[in-house]
């Protein structure tokens, strides 16, 4: 009986797309052809040329930050014991030494300082 | 239709318009059905073909080509329908004429018209597998492919709705 039932709807001629509807979609086809590879290599040029230009920019501002901290707040602080050395060898040598070497210690303490809060990674406890 | 698959990858304009004349029609009368109206099928149709050019990629490793524009298509008509939904529109029935060309004999027209009004009886799945399998040619393994249900389901959903419209055509 479902047999019948089949033969029924086949039998009827299933009504296509209009005419007029096969121009349509084959021009709005070809429009999208012509359409996608420019806009896609272009986005394509685009996506790649901000992941580069932010990559230059991260490398930029890291090479930097130190002298640009420096130049918003000053010089970072001198720990007072190396004040302390400097003060306590000065009048042994002379300023200018005393100077030269409170620069070197601490130029070594906040290189170690970084050195320990890198290897405790980003969020040191 | 291997051949045309991979011409369709490459982008050939031709092509398009082969696949169109070799489904077109039946896609757009699954269309119909689908979203209730010929109108809303031709703005289907056409999303299809754009939608299909855009993942051109793909195509050419798609193994039923045929199953594969059903499914982009089932996939705009869902939008359509979601579209709809939002707007709030309201559809009348298909008749007859919006799903069958018109017969001269009045018996096949009458025959017609108890079929169009068959068919609006069934639940939306129902109807679905009626259509694809009836008047889209698909088998049951690619209709299960297309809307995404078990085989054994699009089998069973099949005979359910022909018992369902051989009780309406004996009323």
């Amino acid at each position: 009986m479902s047999d019948d039932v089949e033969g029924l709807l086949e039998e009827l001629v299933p009504r296509g797309a209009p005419t007029r509807l096969r121009s349509r979609v084959l021009d709005a086809t070809a429009n999208e052809l012509r359409r996608p590879a420019r806009l896609m290599n272009r986005l394509r040029a685009a996506v790649a040329a901000a992941l580069l230009v932010g990559l230059g920019l991260n490398y930029v501002v890291s090479a930097h930050q130190d002298e640009r901290l420096a130049q918003v707040i000053g010089p970072p602080p001198r720990p007072r014991a190396v004040t302390i050395v400097a003060e306590t060898i000065a009048p042994f040598t002379d300023a200018e030494t005393a100077e030269m070497l409170e620069r070197q210690w601490c130029q070594a303490f906040w290189q170690h300082q970084k050195a320990l809060l890198r290897s405790s990674g980003p969020y040191p406890m | 239709m291997n051949d045309l698959a991979q011409r369709l990858a490459r982008g050939e304009p031709a092509a398009f318009g082969e696949l169109y004349d070799c489904c077109g029609d039946r896609v757009h009368h699954y269309l119909t059905t689908f979203l209730g109206s010929r109108d809303a099928a031709d703005e289907a149709m056409q999303d299809t073909f754009v939608r299909l050019v855009r993942s051109r990629d793909r195509l050419g490793s798609v193994e039923n080509l045929v199953a594969y524009v059903f499914t982009v298509a089932r996939n705009e008509a869902l939008r359509g329908v979601e579209r709809r939904a939002r707007d709030n529109k309201r559809l009348e029935p298909l008749g007859a004429a919006d799903l069958f060309y018109d017969a001269d004999d009045p018996v096949r027209r009458e025959q017609a018209e108890a079929v169009a009004n068959g068919l609006q009886r069934l639940g939306d799945e129902q109807r679905e597998v009626v259509e694809l399998k009836i008047y889209g040619g698909l088998t049951f393994r690619e209709i299960a492919d297309v809307t995404g249900v078990p085989l054994q389901t699009a089998a069973t959903r099949y005979r359910a709705a022909l018992e369902c419209l051989k009780e309406w055509f004996a009323r």
